[in-house]
């Protein structure tokens, strides 16, 4: 029960990098692997450019619907993928959070970083800058604290 | 409109005496005013701003209790916070081992994944070994 506000996951793929960031920039590669399994992408659409925006739903089989969205910041072929990232619930936009994505070779295939952030609104980033870690870092144990009560 | 409360959860909690406060209920339940007021150098008319501020953001809660204000925390706004985190963390590790799997089909029996549309070709895109 202690969540970091920052998301870090490492997997090392049997498969060249540009095979990799292939998987994230094809739809027909996308729809085969996005979401948990069980669901299904359902009405989806990729701009894949930057400041393009991107939209899936993942449908299950009991008529639940799940709907991610975000805008490219950064598409570098086939190293780096930055975008946005929000569910939507009710047709309205969540917090937006970051996702970065790295793809870094290796003897046999790909190492993938994926880092998901948790991140407060722009001005907000901007007025805080050097107080955000430790803000972040003092959450976590926060959280910790209030789970506990 | 949850998630619009979490961004409002972060930035209440990005100033270092709003977040010391926090703290401070954290460890000790339920405090009045003055005495989240007596810890701090700064006026009470401060701390008061600050404690709307935690209001607001729906992190603390207050009631009257007689004449004084007491301010605890308030467990759903952190009951957000873990509910982001939990969800985001499912679809990704669930994703990923999908995304193993694809790769490794493309790897054996299906041709080789295409490198992407106006890339140059340099990048040996036939090095599926």
């Amino acid at each position: 029960m202690t969540p970091p506000p920052r998301l870090e996951i490492r997997r090392r793929l049997k498969a060249a990098p540009h095979a990799v960031y292939a998987a994230w920039t094809q739809p027909e590669i996308i729809a085969r692997w996005w979401g948990p399994e069980g669901l299904h992408l359902g009405v989806s659409s990729f701009d894949f450019s930057e400041g393009g925006h991107w939209r899936t739903e993942m449908c299950g089989s009991e008529g639940q619907s799940h709907i991610v969205a975000g805008i490219y910041r950064e598409l570098d072929p086939p190293r780096r993928l930055v975008t946005t990232w929000a569910w939507e619930t009710d047709g309205v936009a969540g917090h937006e959070s970051l996702l970065t994505v790295t793809f870094e070779p290796t003897g046999d295939g790909t190492l993938l970083t994926l880092v998901h952030e948790n991140l407060p609104d722009e001005a907000t980033a901007k007025s805080h800058e050097g107080g955000w870690t430790s803000s972040l870092n003092c959450l976590e144990a926060l959280w910790v604290e209030a789970a506990s009560t | 409109m949850m998630n619009e409360a979490l961004c409002t959860t972060f930035a209440a909690l990005s100033d270092p005496i709003r977040l010391s406060i926090v703290e401070r209920l954290a460890e000790s339940g339920e405090l009045s005013a003055g005495e989240i007021s007596d810890a701090y150098a700064v006026s009470r008319p401060a701390i008061s701003r600050h404690l709307n501020v935690l209001e607001q953001a729906g992190l603390v809660e207050r009631r009257v209790d007689r004449k004084f204000r007491k301010f605890r925390l308030r467990p759903q706004a952190v009951d957000d916070a873990q509910d982001w985190f939990d969800r985001t963390a499912r679809f990704w590790e669930s994703s990923l081992d999908r995304l193993e799997k694809v790769l490794a089909e493309a790897g054996s029996d299906t041709p080789a994944v295409p490198p992407p549309e106006g890339k140059d070709k340099d990048d040996d895109p036939a090095s599926q070994t």
